[in-house]
């Protein structure tokens, strides 16, 4: 079910009408149903994902509370792990793998038909893969302790507002607020209303918007060098506003539930170093390759190379995370080749120069964040390529500047971007107390700019289309 | 109680900021994408004016992408004394011709425009001047009021059956009925709404409730109301009225080309079969889905029979169109390809008489 549908709009109300309604433990047991029938009514043959999962990561939680054998509990851990990789692996990058294996056979001059089967991609699988991992590792770190309340366990692998899209959210943030009673709170939930706004504004409005204007230039045979910027652009925002609008829409309605979610976006094109852009970008993802993957390999503790390698390697397989193609695993690549440049010049970015001493601090800023956001762009623009020729023709476009520069192709950038723009960056030069203090303006004046918002998603954005994040 | 009254009284005072701001955006809107005024009245209705010359549009009226010359016609303004070595074509009928889902400047008679112009330049005028609900009768007193004085060398026709398939149908005796004043106030809101909704709901709500209101209609008509194969006297009608028309404007010293209707339903009646077929019903709920396809089946032939009683050249759009939604906005309106085909159509029969014809060939 998309959250820009006709079906989530009657989903929703009901949702929360019965929830309010309900007793607390009732409340669980309904948002667990309807947290099945959202997933089903995609396709419900792969609620028996879910549940198989569920009930692995329940079981072998407990199981490794109960031993107190550090090689049983690893065991156990590996039950899980295994289980919950092996049904990602086959279902996203079985045919990924046959495929590349085979090219691998060819080049070394070897003829084989590899066995691609027919594999629906089941929607969300990345993230409650994920999202059911945390659980055990946390409970085989000693992190948390696991939960006996199966069907409360079952609600935090499932709970609709993120299942599809995230945020991958930590089962000791998560679970002991859906074990915990929650009490209705006015403020809380019209601040949850105003992220759904928000979020609906961002996907419909902006980057469904942008959305044909960016396949435009990525399908162009040969575009301009200033198109293919202006489509990085494009895309550098389609896919934010895309991402991002979801998240907000998910926190709004487990705001709308008394339940609050992390945080997944925070303000990313601010960024001045690709550390900064990490701790801004699909925070939920980022922290948690550092906690689950970057830290297990050996984090920072082995020396420099090592260092390196890690952060290679976390990159090159959340690269692989966002989807089965070679043009994730090398934007993975690019992203791991900024953190590791970053890093080796770290040294030298303290050290003061004429020019340094010499431009105020917002410049310098500023400066940073064009370059950084720049970076990004070029990244991005692995990601959307369908081939890697295709990505070095683009790239060779761009910095060769090939063709003519044809201004009126920011129009879009500036009718569907920039209103996002101004208010974001309000929004980040304020405090949370200024912020707040905006956010108590009288009730006709928040009115008049629900209404303009509303206007513009429902007469202005593009027909339901899915998010860019379901394929993930 | 005090407190809830209050917040009732907020609530609706909110409600009404909320419908007013929305409104305001919704005319600032028309504004910035159609130049439209931001006080007065904006709608379709605004496009067409019924007086002397009967049902038409009205001149130098602006909707959306429509727009209407100074004479009434949609394309470019025409002197009314035709320059020398110049043929005018004059493309006439209802909202197929008129254009309701092509881009802007891509109806048939504008595509017309462009080919003739494109093989002889500088030779040809071509103008629409089609109105939605214009019906053969009224096309007849159209032309004789009004198009003839342009001297026209050919009229094209794409003519539809659909007008003698309603309660009405059209009559000999052109009665002019003046067009109900333009309301002082409507709001743009609601329209915009309504084809927000038509965006938003589930097709098969929508089906389910264009079927529930026509089944009422049926049902408080009682059985037998509904026709299941077309009335042969309604066909009747239809042949002697297109016989009017190709008379009237041979009257004049013009020529006629006729081309036969189609329509989108394809056999496969696959889903956008059964919404335009749907919408089709919707307007004829006396015809049942047999009687409208039979409908068209009929009215082609009459077309070609005529093409052969009465020497008309004939363009035979029906097989030339396929009944995919590329070609067709709706049941039977055409999308910028299905117009192109027309057009081609209609450009092959012009090219063919005016080959013929030595005075054009001598000024070749």
């Amino acid at each position: 079910m998309l959250f820009n549908s006709f079906a989530f709009a009657l989903f929703l109300p009901i949702v929360l009408i019965l929830y309010w309604m309900l007793p607390f433990r009732a409340q669980n047991f309904m948002l667990l149903i309807a947290s099945y029938f959202f997933y089903g009514y995609w396709d419900w043959r792969f609620l028996s994902l879910i549940a198989i999962s569920t009930i692995i990561d329940y079981i072998t939680g407990l199981k490794i509370q109960e031993t107190d054998s550090e090689k049983f509990k690893k065991r156990w851990l590996w039950v899980s792990i295994c289980t919950n990789l092996g049904i990602l692996g086959f279902f996203k990058y079985y045919n990924f793998f046959a495929d590349s294996f085979a090219d691998v056979l060819t080049t070394m001059g070897m003829t084989v038909d590899p066995l691609y089967l027919h594999i629906i991609l089941p929607v969300g699988i990345s993230f409650y893969t994920f999202q059911t991992m945390s659980y055990t590792i946390d409970v085989y770190r000693g992190k948390m302790e696991p939960t006996r309340q199966f069907w409360d366990f079952a609600l935090y692998v499932s709970f609709f507002p993120q299942l599809v899209a995230g945020p991958i959210e930590r089962a000791k943030d998560l679970l002991p607020r859906i074990l915990n009673k929650r009490t209705f709170d006015k403020a809380q939930f019209y601040e949850g209303l105003h992220l759904i706004l928000l979020g609906l504004f961002k996907k419909v409005f902006v980057a469904d918007n942008l959305g044909p204007f960016v396949d435009r230039i990525f399908r162009a045979s040969d575009p301009s060098g200033f198109e293919v910027l202006c489509g990085g652009w494009m895309f550098a925002i389609q896919v934010y506003c895309d991402f991002s609008g979801y998240s907000d829409i998910a926190r709004g309605c487990a705001k709308c539930m008394g339940i609050e979610l992390m945080v997944n976006f925070n303000h990313p094109y601010v960024a001045v170093n690709p550390v900064e852009r990490w701790q801004r970008w699909h925070i939920s993802l980022s922290s948690w390759l550092r906690d689950y993957l970057y830290i297990s390999l050996g984090g920072n503790r082995g020396g420099e190379m090592k260092t390196y390698r890690n952060l290679g390697l976390t990159m090159v397989l959340g690269g692989l995370w966002h989807g089965a193609g070679w043009n994730f695993v090398l934007w993975g690549a690019w992203e791991g080749i900024l953190l590791i440049v970053h890093r080796l010049c770290k040294p030298f970015w303290d050290v003061h120069t004429f020019i340094q001493d010499h431009t105020p601090e917002i410049l310098r800023r500023l400066f940073k964040m064009f370059m950084m956001f720049h970076l990004i762009t070029v990244g991005l623009i692995i990601f959307r390529t369908h081939s890697i020729p295709h990505m070095w023709q683009l790239w060779g476009n761009i910095f060769t500047m090939k063709g003519a520069v044809e201004p009126s192709l920011l129009m879009p950038l500036v009718w569907y971007a920039l209103p996002l723009t101004v208010y974001e960056f309000i929004q980040y030069q304020l405090s949370q107390d200024q912020w707040e203090k905006i956010g108590r303006i009288p009730s006709w004046v928040r009115t008049i700019v629900y209404s303009i918002f509303v206007y513009l998603i429902a007469f202005h954005g593009a027909s339901a289309q899915s998010f860019i994040y379901f394929q993930f | 109680m005090a407190k809830i009254l209050k917040n009732i009284v907020k609530l609706i005072g909110l409600g009404i900021i909320a419908l007013i701001v929305l409104e305001l955006a919704a005319r600032t809107d028309d504004y910035i994408n159609w130049d439209a005024p931001f006080w007065s009245i904006y709608s379709e209705d605004m496009l067409r004016v019924s007086d002397e010359y009967g049902w038409h549009n009205r001149p130098n009226a602006k909707y959306q992408k429509w727009e209407i010359n100074s004479l009434g016609f949609r394309g470019p303004e025409l002197a009314t004394t035709k320059p020398d070595s110049v043929l005018r074509v004059i493309c006439v009928g209802a909202s197929a011709t008129f254009g309701l889902f092509e881009e802007a400047d891509k109806d048939y008679p504008s595509q017309l425009r462009e080919m003739l112009n494109e093989k002889y330049p500088g030779r040809f005028e071509v103008q629409n001047a089609a109105c939605p609900g214009m019906s053969p009768p009224r096309i007849a007193h159209y032309f004789d009021v009004w198009i003839k004085q342009f001297d026209p060398d050919i009229i094209a026709y794409y003519p539809a059956p659909d007008f003698y398939f309603n309660d009405e149908v059209p009559t000999d005796t052109i009665f002019t009925r003046p067009a109900p004043p333009l309301p002082v106030f409507e709001s743009r809101l609601k329209g915009k709404v309504r084809i927000a909704l038509k965006g938003f709901l589930p097709r098969g709500w929508q089906l389910a409730y264009k079927n529930w209101e026509m089944d009422k209609i049926v049902k408080s008509h009682g059985p037998g109301w509904q026709w299941q194969t077309p009335p042969p006297e309604r066909l009747e009608l239809y042949r002697r009225h297109l016989i009017g028309v190709i008379n009237t404007i041979r009257g004049a010293g013009s020529t006629i080309i006729l081309a036969t209707k189609t329509n989108s339903i394809s056999d496969e009646k696959n889903e956008f079969d059964r919404i335009n077929m749907t919408n089709w019903l919707n307007l004829h709920p006396q015809c049942t889905e047999e009687c409208l396809l039979e409908m068209d089946v009929e009215a082609r032939k009459i077309v070609l029979d005529l093409g052969q009683e009465m020497d008309v050249p004939i363009v035979d759009i029906a097989p030339l169109l396929p009944k995919t939604n590329e070609y067709f906005g709706d049941h039977h309106h055409f999308s910028t390809k299905g117009a192109q085909i027309v057009a081609e159509g209609m450009f092959k029969e012009i090219v063919k008489i005016v080959e013929a014809d030595s005075a054009f060939a001598a000024h070749q």
